[in-house]
């Protein structure tokens, strides 16, 4: 079976399954924040920061007991489930960028894409280790705290939050996103690893968790 | 003749409030002792020692001050919010309504618990402003301007902290009885976070600032580019008329009609019965006076 296929067949059941309802809530949380009398840049990014920690829930799945035993690997169901939501993150993004009628803003889209990959990877990591595997309940609040330990303990020259395009730590801290979400996306992408996959080093599958 | 008489609902509701004291009381220790330890609060509690001495660090004057009246809580305030929404909704995610539902103690004992619990984080944060005082050495008086006046914060200043992060649990709480998604503590807290922020510590001068739980006392209406706590090197102005001390009395009796309106809501949730209506009337009528009394 071809995985357009397989995305075809799984495109329903993984609609049903997707929690929707805490990202347009986020959404209308950014917009409330975005109608404050503050720095634009600044509220765009809690614009950002509450759509990252509503998406915290998307790989939460309540069928992923059933699913676990389907010839559609881990990685595979997760990846159609971010593919299946993405669009709409990006869609209430861009609601956040029009309302605040600054324009396309490259810099916090990037911001936005790194926070996401981090709290999805956090997700990941984490639902091995919580009941019916749903991370989301241990990724929002560890994207909250990550956040806040690096506004409060990282020194100006290595700041993550420049004041925007104008700031002399701009540039340094985008290529420091950049980082982060490509070690956040390798993360996620290992942690998304099938349970049962075959070992990479040998063919032993005893004291597996399968 | 049946072996055990069956009890009229007369005689369950007259013998309840006693009956349920003890496990109110013994659940309510529980999860007290499960929100202190829980990993997000004890990250909030570091963070807010992070931010009150980084903070009185970066702002000389009157920074020890704001470090004590509250502010810097609330990163514990938002992990409790947050911690206290998951407590209430353990239930649900390991889906035991049905069991407890069988159990003797109702729904309500479960809420009262919760919400009594956050006496835990409650003292967490009083510790911590007391750690503070300490460390600040407040009892001498703190610089709050640049001209070298002294002040030492009085005790509702030092409550305001405590009783807020109690709110702000309550508030998680309440989201969870009403909103049950494990999403809906967290996205609150990443909402009142910019407000807190902006009205709190960046001190935005306006009314509208007391409705919000943690508060800066500080008027400069007089000077709206001037802000307070201020670094001695900064460029724009460091103006202070006065600390609004007793606006901050006001509002601790603000925060404590909030949180019995809070809990009234939250217990309204397991069936409507008029105490709770009560409380929940009392509660807003205490926001309502205190509300409009605590206004500089």
């Amino acid at each position: 079976m071809t995985r357009v296929r397989q995305a075809r067949l799984l495109a329903r059941p993984l609609v049903r399954t997707v929690p929707w309802l805490p990202l347009p809530a986020a959404a209308v949380v950014g917009i409330g924040v975005l109608s404050l009398d503050g720095p634009t840049v600044l509220e765009l990014r809690f614009a950002a920061i509450a759509l990252c920690v509503a998406a915290a829930f998307v790989l939460d799945d309540r069928a992923a007991g059933l699913a676990a035993a389907s010839p559609t690997s881990l990685l595979v169901r997760r990846a159609f489930r971010v593919a299946l939501v993405l669009p709409f993150i990006g869609a209430l993004w861009g609601l956040a960028l029009w309302y605040a009628g600054d324009g396309f803003h490259a810099g916090l889209t990037l911001e936005l894409a790194a926070m996401l990959a981090v709290t999805l990877a956090a997700a990941a990591v984490a639902a091995p280790f919580t009941s019916d595997a749903r991370g989301g309940i241990v990724a929002a609040p560890v994207l909250l705290i990550l956040l806040a330990t690096a506004v409060l303990a990282l020194p100006d020259s290595w700041t993550l939050f420049a004041h925007g395009s104008a700031d002399p730590h701009w540039a340094a801290s985008q290529q420091r996103w950049g980082a982060i979400l490509a070690v956040a996306l390798l993360t996620l992408a290992c942690a998304s690893r099938d349970p049962c996959r075959p070992p990479l080093l040998d063919g032993r599958v005893s004291g597996r968790r399968c | 003749m049946a072996l055990v008489e069956p009890i009229g609902p007369a005689e369950q509701v007259a013998a309840a409030p006693f009956a349920l004291r003890p496990a109110v009381l013994s659940l309510a220790r529980l999860e007290a002792a499960r929100l202190v330890r829980h990993p997000v609060l004890l990250a909030g509690a570091a963070l807010s020692v992070l931010f009150s001495i980084t903070f009185a660090d970066a702002t000389d004057i009157g920074g020890p001050y704001f470090a004590l009246i509250g502010p810097t809580l609330l990163p514990l305030g938002l992990a409790t919010l947050v911690v206290a929404n998951l407590a209430a909704l353990r239930s649900r995610r390991a889906a035991t309504g049905e069991l407890y539902r069988s159990a003797p103690a109702p729904a309500r004992t479960r809420t009262l618990a919760h919400l009594l619990a956050l006496a835990g984080p409650a003292g967490v944060a009083a510790v911590l402003i007391l750690g503070g005082f300490l460390y600040f050495g407040a009892w001498d008086g703190l610089v709050v301007t640049p001209e070298g006046r002294s002040a030492t914060p009085g005790a509702a200043e030092l409550a305001v902290g405590p009783v807020g992060v109690a709110l702000l649990g309550a508030l998680g709480i309440v989201l969870a009885r009403w909103i049950p998604h494990p999403a809906a503590g967290a996205v609150a807290a990443v909402g009142l976070l910019p407000f807190q922020m902006l009205f709190t510590t960046w001190n935005i001068q306006g009314a509208h600032v007391w409705l919000l739980p943690l508060v800066n006392p500080a008027q400069t209406s007089q000077a709206p580019d001037s802000s307070w706590p201020c670094a001695t090197d900064q460029p724009w102005p460091c103006l202070l008329e006065d600390l609004a001390t007793a606006s901050v009395a006001w509002h601790l009796v603000y925060l404590a009609g909030l949180i019995a309106a809070l809990a009234a809501l939250a217990l309204l949730r397991d069936g409507r019965n008029r105490p709770d209506r009560m409380l929940g009337a009392a509660g807003l009528a205490v926001v309502l006076v205190a509300g409009v009394l605590q206004i500089p």
